[in-house]
């Protein structure tokens, strides 16, 4: 077991070292320089300033600083924002996105798994076929649209919440609701098609004869045993969260790591851009293996030898 | 004794032979179908799937023809035409459909005509052309009062005769027209991307699976640095990159798509290809290649049908996502996701300009899930009956 987290952790380190290479050589092969649209400073005066951030320095020089800096978790100097440190900028918007994320996944995993087993206990009735639907939808609506719906109706037209910005908790409600859609219509569909499968196993057919209560039998005996496929759909779903933190706080205008992006992409400033994407990629890798190992602990039947099989 | 046992037995000639009739407990009674023939009658059950197929065939011919409906050009812009609320003919005269080219809100003030003033304002100043109506009188105190205003736009602009079936947008182009325009182009989008994951996916998967040994060690270490990196970051990386435009999107796309392709093909061969009907055509004398093509491909067809069909809607997302943060398709080109965010920009005073588009991207997306929900079903042989 720790044999295998080492090697998925050095695996890990090498696809980061990858991917901020690949990061950092595009940067340099983009047109223009963060200057470039400063016309008013003379050829001496542009000099200094290059020097100052090290930008004179040829290629290979400023990759081995910007990759020893990275170590350090030194991710340059945004060139529009102020001229703040990446890292600096990153850990001020970390908040309200762990804030919506975790509040989203919560809620939505939560709900998802109760509409599942609704559906589950009540197969082939409405209620079933509600909650199936409200899964289709809710897989397939985009995220943004879904977003706009709740903006509309809930702050524009009924004014029950703030139509957009951060502060108090009823900021959150929104984003929140728009974010958890996806994970709670996956988490739904997961539970009720596992829901079914196990509650026509023979051992709650045992369970039931021995004289269990039909609540026993269903969160005892049921639900127990079919929520622990549904760390196999963790993965897609925190892509989702990051890819719906992106969309959704640029329509509430969230100050997170999503908004940040989309408007360093919108000014082209590259420092804060390569800084948010590896960002993602830690994240996204780190969550990859968090729920790779979760998944041995869930389930002893998976053991980890060797190579994969 | 003996003659009261006989009373008991039945008489002799109620006996009579048995007559041998054909042995029919092994007779086929129900014409014989292949797998794939009763997938298509399990599909074809499924309301749901079949309803989306009509329509996604309609929305697929509409991308097709319908920008060409009205005279109105893809980039034609009229700033003296801009922000036109809907209008079509005959339907402007049914109140229910708010298509009748007017615009409305309501307008609070401290009392009515303060009210009234803040419409007026909002409207330039057309008083001629509003029709207000008073919805609560008000008693003094702050935004209390509130009125109904409803602005005749196209009357007031003097183009009664024009008719713009889903509005203008900010710079007076035709919403119409650039919504199937735009629909146009995240299809193509999403079908590119899908068949080049599938012609990728296949294939490494194929190869993968079924040379195995040493071909499929070196094929899975560099599938697994692939899968290691993740799609977001090569997307965001490329199309920064990239000249924005439907090319860099599908490239985009398809850099890292179809691994998941790859791995679910190169699994079920694995699993098919020690089947003995593959074992049967080899001692035969077939080529690799031939049972690649003849043999391992129909049965690994269902799984590979069932992928696609989720990569689309899944492209559909993407594109969509990726022009709504600013990376994917750039003005004057108009996709789907482009459209709802230039819409989203004035929300509140013409949501018409994110409804048509949104709608019309959630239709899509429900559809395509649909047909693919349906096809997995009629791909189980589980499902059919």
């Amino acid at each position: 077991m720790f044999r295998y987290i080492l090697r998925r952790v050095l695996y890990m380190l090498i696809t980061l070292f990858i991917i901020a290479t690949i990061t950092f050589f595009l940067m340099k092969l983009l047109p223009g320089s963060p200057l470039s649209a400063e016309n008013k400073l003379s050829e001496s005066q542009q000099e200094v300033i290059l020097a100052k951030y090290g930008l004179d320095d040829p290629i290979p020089v400023q990759y081995v600083n910007y990759m020893a800096g990275l170590v350090q978790g030194d991710l340059g100097i945004s060139f529009h924002f102020d001229n703040t440190p990446v890292t600096q900028i990153l850990l001020d918007r970390m908040p309200p996105s762990l804030t919506l994320g975790m509040q989203a996944l919560v809620f939505g995993t939560i709900a998802g798994i109760l509409f599942g087993l609704i559906a589950a206990i009540y197969h082939n009735g409405w209620l079933d076929y509600t909650s199936t639907i409200i899964a289709v939808l809710g897989t397939s609506i985009p995220s943004f649209v879904f977003a706009g719906m709740l903006q509309w109706y809930f702050a524009t037209k009924w004014e029950l919440f703030p139509v957009a910005l951060w502060g108090t908790y009823a900021h959150t409600v929104l984003p929140t609701i728009a974010l958890a859609i996806f994970p709670m219509a996956t988490a739904a569909r997961f539970t009720r098609t596992e829901m079914l499968d196990v509650l026509g196993s023979d051992y709650i057919t045992t369970a039931r004869a021995k004289g269990v209560t039909e609540p026993g039998v269903i969160f005892k005996h049921g639900l127990r045993n079919s929520l622990i496929p549904l760390v196999t759909v963790m993965g897609p779903m925190a892509v989702s969260l990051m890819t719906g933190t992106l969309v959704i706080e640029k329509i509430f205008a969230v100050p997170g790591i999503g908004e940040q992006f989309v408007s360093s992409i919108e000014v082209l400033d590259y420092p804060t851009i390569m800084g948010t994407t590896l960002l993602f990629s830690v994240l996204f890798i780190v969550i990859i293996l968090v729920i790779d190992i979760l998944y041995v602990f869930i389930d002893p039947r998976i053991r980890l030898t060797g190579g994969g099989n | 004794m003996a003659t009261n046992q006989k009373k008991h037995e039945p008489p002799k000639e109620l006996f009579v032979p048995h007559e041998r009739k054909e042995d029919t407990s092994e007779r086929i009674t129900k014409p014989s179908r292949s797998f794939f023939q009763d997938a298509r009658r399990t599909f074809f059950k499924n309301k749901s799937a079949v309803l989306s197929i009509i329509l996604m065939i309609i929305i697929i011919i509409m991308s097709i023809f319908a920008p060409h409906f009205n005279e109105y050009g893809m980039d034609e812009q009229d700033l003296s035409r801009a922000k036109m609320p809907p209008k079509i003919p005959v339907i402007e005269d049914l109140p229910f459909f708010g298509m009748n080219g007017t615009l409305a809100s309501e307008f609070k003030g401290d009392d009515v005509e303060e009210a009234t003033k803040n419409a007026v304002m909002r409207y330039n100043n057309d008083e001629d052309f509003i029709d207000i109506e008073v919805l609560s009188e008000g008693d003094g105190s702050a935004d209390s009062a509130e009125v109904a205003a409803t602005y005749h736009i196209y009357e007031a602009k003097e183009m009664q005769d024009e008719y713009f079936w889903l509005g203008t947008d900010q710079l007076g182009r035709d919403q119409w027209t650039r919504i199937w325009l735009g629909t146009r182009v995240s299809l193509i989008i999403a079908f590119a991307a899908a068949a080049i994951d599938l012609l990728i996916g296949v294939a490494y998967g194929g190869i993968s699976g079924y040379y195995g040994g040493r071909v499929d060690n070196v094929l899975q270490r560099i599938l697994e640095i692939l899968i290691g990196i993740p799609n977001l970051v090569v997307i965001f990386l490329l199309l920064i990159v990239l000249q924005p435009g439907i090319i860099s999107i599908v490239l985009a796309l398809t850099i890292t798509g179809w691994t998941g392709m790859a791995r679910i093909v190169r699994g079920e061969v694995l699993k098919q290809k020690n089947e003995e009907y593959v074992l049967a055509a080899r001692t035969l004398g077939q080529s690799n290649g031939k049972i690649i093509r003849k043999h391992l491909m129909p049965n690994v067809a269902g799984i590979i049908i069932i992928n696609t069909m989720f990569t689309i809607p899944n492209a559909i997302f993407f594109e969509a996502f990726l022009s709504f943060i600013g990376l994917g398709i750039v003005p004057p080109e108009a996709s789907l996701g482009a459209l709802v965010d230039s819409g989203f920009k004035v929300l509140r005073l013409y949501p018409y300009m994110v409804f048509y588009p949104a709608v019309l991207i959630s239709v899509i997306m429900i559809a395509f899930n649909l047909i693919g929900d349906g096809l997995r079903d009629a791909f189980d042989p589980k499902m059919h009956k």
